[in-house]
């Protein structure tokens, strides 16, 4: 993000540039509709959790907090990895940008991994969706999360294609750094509502 | 030839679409929230003996409102077309998710007017008329999810950044609803609460994005004929 006091001092009175964007601001209706929707989802569970208290808390119990705070931590650590990547890009470092890219995507799939195998404990110990309120909405809220995790996997794979196209040593284009931006917010988005589930569903509970 | 006319006109039938459909599912069956899933077969019974006339009034608007969405469906492959740069793969799958929706659009109906039809039925053959018209509209996005996919696809990705036919807001917006509208594959599974067809996330999300993109297309397509078709 460009720092506010840098535009305002390079800039004389009057005639101050518009604040930066990241990303494009038609993205942010899309971010902020999610957001909304999310905010709905755990408006929904905290409703459910206040109105039948023992069903969480025994719910709560049969999850795996471990596998919980890993997915937490490798989530975080691959938002660190977008970020660093930009500023990689940023400083025309294309290759060593492409490599913290190929580190956010493949921590990515460490959460899909740890994710199905901590689904898969759930499901052989009788866990079921249809009969149990607790259940239902964790399978629901973390499957539909889940499949945010899946497009932003994607996303950064066509980011790690992007990298491959820019020049070295070489100031990376508007657009470039645009498009890097809006992919940046997006998985930083996933990473910010996981944190929210994993404070509802594991801490919680 | 000029085709101006029809064109013209094409850009304000989505609006129409949703007045006659509304018009059918709203003003006059009073299907919002739809009937509850959990209700049992004689209730359901009694609210299409009762409202026998309504309900079969209802069903013929909403299957008229088919003939509104054939010009709005016809633009919207045009518009992919001219964003593609000819007949591709998009514009095709467009064509083809557009013609499934066209027809669920009158299935969806003609199954309420299946379950008013006789009044003296057994409760469980109206409930199952019924059950398929409420799974296969809010259920059925497979047939129409396609419809907000591509064009966000088209919007977002085959249209240029500068002066695209369609504002780039509008693609963004298009991406929302198929991501919202995808939950909606759970009313298969409940019968309550948030992800069942009377549900908050089972009909209200979808409903209130249904409208709004509506409401939205006359001012996004009226433009577009105005600029891109002379």
């Amino acid at each position: 993000m460009n720092q506010p006091g840098i535009n305002s001092s390079a800039m004389g009175a009057g005639e101050r540039k518009p604040p930066h964007i990241p990303g494009e601001a038609e993205l942010w209706i899309f971010i902020l509709g999610d957001l909304v929707i999310f905010g709905l989802f755990f408006a929904i569970w905290g409703w459910n959790h206040a109105s039948q208290p023992a069903l969480f808390a025994e719910g709560g119990a049969q999850m795996s907090w471990a596998i919980g705070l890993a997915n937490t931590l490798v989530l975080i650590t691959s938002s660190a990895a977008v970020a660093a990547g930009l500023t990689l890009v940023r400083q025309g470092q294309g290759t060593a940008a492409r490599r913290a890219y190929q580190l956010a995507a493949a921590l990515g799939g460490t959460f899909v991994v740890l994710k199905v195998v901590e689904y898969s404990q759930h499901i052989l110990a009788g866990a079921s969706a249809l009969n149990n309120v607790f259940f239902m909405y964790y399978f629901v809220f973390t499957g539909i999360h889940l499949l945010h995790v899946l497009v932003g996997i994607g996303a950064l794979l066509l980011v790690i294609r992007r990298c491959r196209q820019l020049q070295p040593n070489t100031p990376p284009g508007e657009r470039d750094v645009a498009f890097l931006e809006g992919i940046g917010v997006f998985w930083h988005l996933v990473d910010l509502l996981w944190i929210v589930l994993f404070f509802l569903i594991y801490l919680a509970s | 030839m000029n085709h101006r006319f029809l064109e013209r006109g094409a850009a304000w039938c989505g609006l129409v679409y949703l007045m006659l459909f509304g018009m059918g599912w709203l003003v006059l069956a009073h299907f919002f929230p739809p009937i509850a899933p959990t209700r049992n077969a004689a209730e359901v019974a009694r609210i299409f003996e009762e409202r026998h006339v309504i309900l079969m009034l209802a069903s013929v608007f909403m299957m008229c409102s088919t003939w509104a969405l054939l010009p709005v469906s016809a633009l919207l492959v045009m518009i992919i077309r001219k964003i593609e740069g000819g007949v591709g793969m998009v514009t095709l799958m467009i064509g083809f998710t557009l013609a499934t929706y066209l027809v669920m659009n009158f299935y969806t109906p003609f199954s309420f007017a299946l379950a008013a039809f006789r009044p003296d039925r057994a409760p469980e053959i109206v409930q199952y008329a019924s059950d398929y018209a409420f799974l296969q509209f809010m259920g059925g996005i497979p047939m129409f999810l396609g419809v907000w996919a591509l064009s966000a696809y088209a919007i977002l990705v085959q249209s240029p950044r500068e002066n695209p036919m369609i504002p780039r807001w509008f693609g963004y917006f298009n991406l929302w609803a198929a991501i919202l509208y995808l939950p909606e594959l759970l009313v298969f599974f409940f019968k309550d609460g948030p992800f069942a067809w009377d549900g908050i996330i089972g009909f209200w999300i979808p409903a209130i994005i249904f409208i709004i993109y509506f409401l939205l297309t006359p001012f996004i397509l009226v433009p577009v004929v105005r600029k891109h078709f002379s």
